[in-house]
């Protein structure tokens, strides 16, 4: 595991963890400016940003990232992109985080489905051949071109800025064909979730055309999470409309107390 | 040369069969799209 820590101050830390699974957390570094405030962890793990390839499952994954996080003396907020959420929501169910932040994370095989059916029904040709590419040799080259095809599943707006980010990118494809299938595997993550009793906050682009925001609002509403939507923005708004994500996440943050044990 | 023509057929099946496979149609999930590879990034 690898942590690149942002900010200086580390009364009030934020761990940030990645999506894919398999993507680092360079497309999460859009929110720096949160170090202005904040100290920020970012996480990379399973290969991405030339950490150790290992095939862990999201229980062993989450043990690690507790085992981290148990380090900063002065507590911590848990916050994920997509699948980082998932990580960020099982990290938070075994040890005692100040808060969860989740920002468009599908938590349940419901929202995973309908994942799965708009990218068969919304895949550009493009993205076809780029598919076809990545299923007939599995490497980093071709997951990454992969990802920067999805084009307005992920993207409200057609920005090569985008694409060129994910083709760049130190990806992991071995964390994501070792763990794609963990969220629709979890039947109990939200269950645990809603039962704990720290603050929780779920963002979500209102104009995601991969999930619906109003299918992950039902995922938010089971786990018991305040639900913030973000104009403007599809699957990555921290990309998209990183003013007003940062902003989000800093007014909930300022809400909780400094210190919680 | 029966068995020869039997086994020409089948070998041509099998090769129309894994062409259709790699081939994805706009709409459709690949078949091959399995443990692990049957989710989109998210």
């Amino acid at each position: 595991m690898r942590v690149t820590k942002v900010g200086k101050n580390s009364q009030n830390s934020i761990i940030l963890i990645p999506g894919g699974p398999g993507l680092s957390t360079s497309y999460l570094r859009s929110m720096d400016q949160l170090s202005d405030k904040y100290q920020l962890h970012y996480l990379d793990l399973c290969g991405t940003n030339g950490t150790e390839v290992e095939i862990l499952d999201a229980i062993k994954i989450a043990s690690k990232i507790k085992e981290y996080a148990e380090t900063i003396e002065s507590g911590f907020t848990l916050l994920g992109h997509s699948y980082g959420g998932y990580l960020a929501s099982k990290t938070a169910t075994i040890t005692s985080p100040r808060a969860l932040i989740c920002i468009s994370t599908p938590l349940s095989s419901n929202s995973m489905n309908f994942a799965i059916d708009n990218y068969s029904q919304n895949r550009s040709r493009e993205l076809i051949e780029k598919e076809a590419q990545w299923l007939a040799n599995n490497s980093d080259d071709t997951f990454k071109a992969w990802l920067s095809s999805y084009g307005k599943l992920y993207f409200n707006t057609n920005d090569e800025r985008w694409k060129d980010l994910f083709l760049k990118d130190n990806t992991s494809y071995r964390f994501f064909l070792n763990n794609s299938n963990d969220i629709e595997n979890d039947k109990s993550v939200l269950i645990h979730i809603a039962r704990t009793d720290f603050p929780k906050l779920f963002i979500a682009g209102n104009d995601d055309a991969l999930i619906p925001p109003s299918v992950l609002k039902i995922d938010a509403e089971a786990g018991s999470f305040k639900y913030s939507p973000i104009d403007n923005a599809g699957h990555f708004p921290m990309l998209e409309n990183p003013k007003r994500t940062i902003s989000t996440i800093d007014d909930f943050i300022s809400t909780i107390p400094p210190q919680r044990k | 040369m029966k068995t020869i023509s039997r086994l020409l057929i089948l070998f041509l099946a099998f090769a129309s069969l894994a062409q259709v496979l790699a081939n994805p149609k706009e709409g459709e999930i690949n078949p091959k799209f399995q443990d692990g590879n049957d989710k989109p990034g998210v």
